[in-house]
């Protein structure tokens, strides 16, 4: 019995041991060099095309066309790719009106010339009616006209604003409205009844270069030919919207804000709102004008100043490795351009 | 028990013990000859890339280096992915005049060698330094021509 035990005892050791043995050899894992290569090989390309200003004038055309036959000539046959601008408004703005036909064209009338050139890039705004239930995906603003409770559409705006969308409410607003559980969270209105409203409007700190303000004001200035320290008056009814200023705000008047943005909206990071003071769209005025011009580069920075130049649409694989390079337009118009590469049959 | 005599369970016991012991021994000598190829060759693709690097975006030494006052060759014009079409002629040149010099130049002591081509974007040769057959490594890079902005294209092999 003695002897045996000592058998068994051998035997479970070598069981052990056996058991550890995967331990100790360490299995060769996958290489990443040709990772490396292919991504060695994204960043040339961009840098390249960089430095024969191709890039640039690629971007500036919005010529995708080229750019991907480019891209295809350069960049390894059995990878496949997409290119992400950033920065930048999108060359095609598709703002979706939940609205009647008559307020649809007082947007358009608003918004007025729909095409026009921005720093030698063409944009083009493109308004459609939906209602809040029919929201087409490729819409990156959703413009709503008056107040609108958007509690019901929580569902529906938490999905839009993490494709990258926009939401862009126009109206005056009272206390009551700005809690109703979307504008004091999602777009970040803080009511403060104490506070005065009155005088001339105009941008909040338009110096201060990370603020939203100031990228609404670059748009504004360049769009108009007016200096963004310009005043604007007609915005807001004075007897309402007792809105808090902070960071995000964009026009304010004495202590309220009177435009007012939000970014990164979204668990993801996506996603943008913005709340417009109402005014007499209609009327023809230097002042109304002004004001049309304002609601225009809020639009552009609505845009989510970010889309692809892709010829279709493309969905990356499963592992995919990015590249990006800053290049500028104009000498002053600083964009990121991503290039995102992988390998389809892997 | 008697003395000098030993239990069979025993006997027994230490051979499956020496057995196991045996199997892990080999198993594991056996797994330190892939390790250490792919050790090797993980070098040898770090080389490749650096040569890469040297080429595309070093002036060589001196900077206006030619076949003879060589001490470093690099394409460089210096400029940042900028390729200078003369220095490009002159590594051509010192290939074929001396690819050991090259070989030396880059690697020291190690035992490897080397090819590099040169296309532009028709897909005419401007380059062709070694021979080199069924390279462990190669690498593709990008520049532009300092005299006609022409995209041109680097391919660097490597193989011991």
């Amino acid at each position: 019995m003695k002897g045996f035990i000592r058998i068994l005892e051998a035997i479970i050791s070598s069981l052990i041991l056996i058991a550890v043995l995967p331990f100790f050899l360490v299995q060769p894992s996958e290489s990443e060099w040709g990772n490396i290569a292919l991504q060695t090989n994204a960043l040339d390309t961009l840098a390249v095309l960089q430095k024969t200003t191709r890039l640039e004038t690629y971007v500036k055309n919005n010529d995708v066309a080229a750019l991907n036959s480019e891209l295809i000539r350069l960049l390894p046959k059995a990878a496949d790719f997409s290119v992400e601008v950033s920065g930048i408004p999108n060359p095609v703005i598709l703002v979706g009106c939940v609205c009647t036909s008559t307020e649809i064209d007082d947007l358009e009338n608003l918004l007025w010339p729909l095409n026009f050139q921005y720093k030698e890039r063409q944009i083009s705004i493109r308004v459609s009616n939906m209602t809040m239930n029919t929201v087409d995906p490729r819409t990156r603003v959703l413009f709503i006209f008056g107040y609108l409770n958007l509690t019901p559409y929580k569902s529906i705006l938490t999905q839009f604003l993490e494709s990258g969308g926009t939401i862009f409410m126009f109206t005056d607003l009272t206390s009551s409205q700005t809690q109703d559980g979307i504008l004091n969270t999602t777009f970040g209105l803080k009511w403060n009844a104490v506070i005065s409203s009155g005088g001339s409007a105009s941008f909040f700190v338009p110096g201060g270069t990370t603020k939203i303000s100031h990228k609404v004001s670059r748009y504004y200035e360049n769009i108009s030919g007016r200096a963004d320290t310009g005043t604007f008056s007609g915005l807001g009814d004075s007897s309402i919207n007792r809105i808090e200023i902070d960071n995000k705000t964009v026009i304010f008047s004495s202590q309220v804000s009177l435009v007012k943005a939000n970014d990164y909206v979204s668990k993801n990071g996506k996603g943008r709102a913005i709340w417009f003071a109402n005014y007499g769209y209609t009327l023809n005025n230097d002042a109304a004008q002004q004001l049309k011009n304002l609601t225009k580069a809020t639009i552009m920075w609505a845009s989510g100043e970010n889309y692809k130049m892709d010829p279709f649409t493309k969905r990356p694989a499963q592992r995919f490795l990015e590249a990006t390079h800053i290049g500028q337009i104009d000498g002053v118009e600083p964009f990121e351009i991503k290039l995102v590469v992988w390998r389809p049959f892997s | 028990m008697k003395k000098g005599v030993v239990n069979i369970e025993f006997m027994i016991s230490v051979f499956v013990f020496l057995v196991t012991i045996s199997f892990i021994l080999l198993t594991l000598a056996g797994s330190l000859a892939p390790l250490h190829r792919d050790a090797s060759l993980n070098s040898l693709r770090s080389v490749g890339y650096q040569l890469s690097q040297v080429i595309l975006f070093d002036e060589g030494d001196p900077k206006n280096w030619d076949t003879i006052s060589v001490n470093r060759a690099g394409v460089s014009s210096g400029e940042k992915y900028l390729a200078s079409s003369a220095k490009i002629a002159n590594f051509n040149a010192t290939c074929a005049a001396n690819y050991s010099k090259l070989l030396d130049m880059y690697f020291g002591n190690k035992r490897l060698l080397f090819k590099v081509n040169i296309t532009d974007s028709s897909g005419r040769n401007m380059l062709n330094c070694g021979n080199v057959n069924n390279p462990q490594f190669s690498i593709r890079r990008l520049a532009v021509l300092d005299t006609t902005r022409d995209i041109i294209e680097i391919e660097v092999s490597v193989r011991e």
